[in-house]
C-alpha cells in the first residue's frame, strides 16, 4: 500500500490490483480459518486521495468476493472499525495509561447545570448543549468534552493535510506534554 | 457554577511515558499484528 502515491492511470500496478485481490480471496476461500481484511482510510482527512484511488477498484474487488462467495458460501462482511461515539474512548487509550472516570457523572452533571445557568443569563449557547443525551455524551467522553472531539472529527478533519485520528492524538498530546514540562517533573512523579 | 472545582485531568489520568516524553513516533500508529 505504501507504493500507491506512485500509482498512475497507466502504472503497471494499476491493472494488477484485481487480479492480486482475486488470488487472495481464492487462497482465503480455500482456507477455513483464514479471513482477509481490507482497510480503507476515511475520505474525510488526508488520506482523502489515496482513499479515492483505491475506490476505484472496490467494485472489481466485490464482485470478486460476489464470485467467490457463490463457489466458498462464505460471507462478506463491512465493518467501520471505529464508530464516532467510540472516538474519546480511543483518544483516551492512546494517551493514558489509566483514566479514572469516577468523577465523569459529576463533572456531566456540573457541566449540564453551568449551561443551564449561562442560558438562564441570556448567553447563546448551541442548542446541542441542552439535548436530552448530551450529558450522557459528555460522560462517556471523559476526560473529554464532546465538543473537543467533534472539533477534531469534523471541523478540523475539513483541513487536506490534517489526519482525524493522528492529528487529534498528536494535538492533545502536545497538550498535556506542554504542562507537564512546565510542571517541572511534578507531574511525572506523582503519576 | 464554579468550574474551578472540578477535578484536573491530571488528577485523574495518568499520561503515559511516551506522550509525557513528548516522544510520538509514527510508530505508535501502525497496527501490531503479531498477536493476530
Amino acid at each position: 500500500m505504501r507504493s500507491l502515491p506512485q500509482i498512475s492511470g497507466k502504472c503497471k500496478v494499476n491493472s494488477q490490483w484485481a487480479t492480486f485481490f482475486q488470488t487472495l480471496f481464492s487462497v482465503a476461500a480455500q482456507r477455513p480459518t483464514t479471513a482477509v481484511i481490507l482497510t480503507l482510510p476515511s475520505e474525510q482527512d488526508a488520506n482523502r486521495r489515496l482513499t479515492g484511488l483505491l475506490k476505484q477498484f472496490i467494485p472489481t474487488v466485490l464482485e470478486t468476493v460476489d464470485e467467490l462467495e457463490k463457489t466458498a458460501a462464505r460471507q462478506a462482511r463491512n465493518l467501520t472499525p471505529t464508530q464516532s461515539y467510540e472516538r474519546a474512548a480511543v483518544l483516551g487509550r492512546r494517551l493514558f495509561e489509566q483514566v479514572n472516570a469516577s468523577q465523569a457523572t459529576r463533572v456531566a452533571e456540573m457541566y449540564a447545570a453551568y449551561y443551564a445557568e449561562q442560558r438562564d443569563a441570556g448567553v447563546q449557547l448551541d442548542s446541542r448543549a441542552f439535548e436530552p443525551n448530551y450529558i450522557e455524551q459528555i460522560r462517556v467522553s471523559y476526560p473529554f468534552h464532546p465538543e473537543l472531539i467533534r472539533l477534531f472529527a469534523e471541523r478540523l478533519a475539513d483541513i487536506p493535510e490534517f489526519q482525524a485520528t493522528r492529528g487529534a492524538f498528536r494535538a492533545c498530546a502536545a497538550s498535556i506534554h506542554s504542562p507537564a514540562t512546565s510542571m517541572g517533573g511534578q507531574l511525572s512523579a506523582r503519576t | 457554577m464554579d468550574m474551578r472545582s472540578l477535578p484536573s485531568i491530571f488528577d485523574q489520568c495518568k499520561p503515559r511515558r511516551e506522550v509525557l516524553a513528548g516522544e510520538l513516533p509514527d510508530a505508535i500508529f501502525a497496527a501490531d499484528l503479531w498477536e493476530v
